[in-house]
């Protein structure tokens, strides 16, 4: 059985930067996972959009549980998918997991689910991009703020099997 | 005697291979098994013939339901096992408040809610399931998933748990939704995981 979960890109910010693209994403692969790990010098929050789509084409379902209570809540007809938060702390780490599912198709909206975690909270989340295009590129951003030099971003592709 | 292990590791065109005491290579990593997706709906996907020489499982897939719903749920049994040796928890969010329930002494375990015929076209839930120590024989099951979908207005996003009161071996799975069928390009794919 063929080795999958292959590393595609990989980038340590070194100065402050608002977002960051993956381009030119290869479509040999099934799903991709990006995870990124780092902080922010203001909101906490991310999020996603692809292929360069601004529109309010996107919606997020989340879940979330800061240690004493569980929340959930939802954003339709949005720019974006939510991500969650990384941190906003003086020397903390918050990390983030997205999954993107048959992300070279044409037959299907394209889903994700992620999950953040930080020192505030964990949170789960699922979104759409109502369209069946393809995803060719990814753009993480910082939600009015930036992503901190040092903070990491991995893209993984994941290629199933034989059917 | 005891047997310690002598074992050094490289990185090999991203895979991991390691060397243990009786120099026998052995490559730990993330593995393709097998895709099934679906050109019609079907009332069910089945993974059998199971390879037993991975340490976990890994499932990852998109489903939607024909079910004349906004949702159904999706659930999995091992080794054509029908009997109620099965148990679920769950925590689930579905736009206005946290839910967490569980069911115990039941025929399946959950994993997940799949958007069913009523919501959004083309919309899918995509799933991650995990089943740990799928080929010890010492253990019952335990299977852990993170799934979700949205579909602009609605929407269910949560973790689920179960286990098999089996010590058996897994070697099939079979994934169903708990009413009708799922649809059309539903995809799921059995991947193997080594180290």
């Amino acid at each position: 059985m063929a080795a999958t979960y292959t590393p595609i890109a990989s980038t340590i910010l070194g100065v402050n930067a608002s977002s960051i693209t993956f381009s030119s994403i290869p479509q040999t692969y099934t799903d991709l996972i990006v995870i990124f790990n780092g902080r922010t010098d203001g909101d906490e929050n991310t999020n996603l959009q692809f292929n360069s789509d601004t529109t309010n084409n996107y919606s997020v379902t989340a879940l979330y549980g800061n240690g004493s209570t569980v929340t959930s809540n939802r954003d339709s007809n949005v720019s974006s998918i939510g991500l969650g938060g990384i941190s906003s702390g003086s020397d903390e780490q918050g990390t983030v997991i997205v999954q993107i599912f048959n992300y070279a198709n044409t037959t299907t909206n394209k889903t994700v689910i992620s999950r953040a975690n930080n020192s505030t909270y964990v949170q789960l989340r699922a979104g759409i991009r109502r369209s069946m295009e393809a995803v060719s590129a990814i753009t993480i951003k910082a939600d009015s703020t930036t992503f901190l030099s040092g903070t990491t971003f991995n893209l993984y592709g994941i290629q199933a099997g034989n059917a | 005697m005891a047997i310690t292990s002598l074992s050094t590791s490289s990185l090999v065109s991203g895979v991991k291979r390691r060397r243990v005491w009786d120099q026998t290579a052995t490559t730990d990593g993330f593995f393709q098994i097998a895709t099934t997706t679906l050109n019609v709906a079907a009332s069910s996907i089945t993974f059998s013939n199971i390879p037993q020489d991975y340490t976990h499982l890994h499932i990852r897939g998109i489903a939607r339901s024909t079910t004349a719903a906004s949702s159904v749920n999706t659930i999995l049994r091992f080794n054509s096992d029908t009997g109620a040796n099965y148990a679920s928890h769950y925590l689930t969010g579905n736009g206005s408040s946290g839910i967490s329930g569980n069911e115990t002494s039941s025929t399946y375990i959950y994993t997940g809610a799949v958007i069913a015929s009523t919501s959004l076209a083309n919309s899918f839930e995509a799933c991650a399931i995990n089943i740990l120590d799928y080929s010890n024989t010492n253990k019952f099951k335990t299977v852990a998933t993170l799934s979700g979908w949205d579909a602009n207005g609605s929407g269910i996003t949560g973790l689920w748990s179960g286990h098999w009161r089996s010590t058996s071996s897994v070697t099939s799975i079979i994934l169903l939704p708990n009413q009708n069928n799922f649809a059309q390009y539903s995809s799921f794919a059995l991947y193997g995981i080594k180290g």
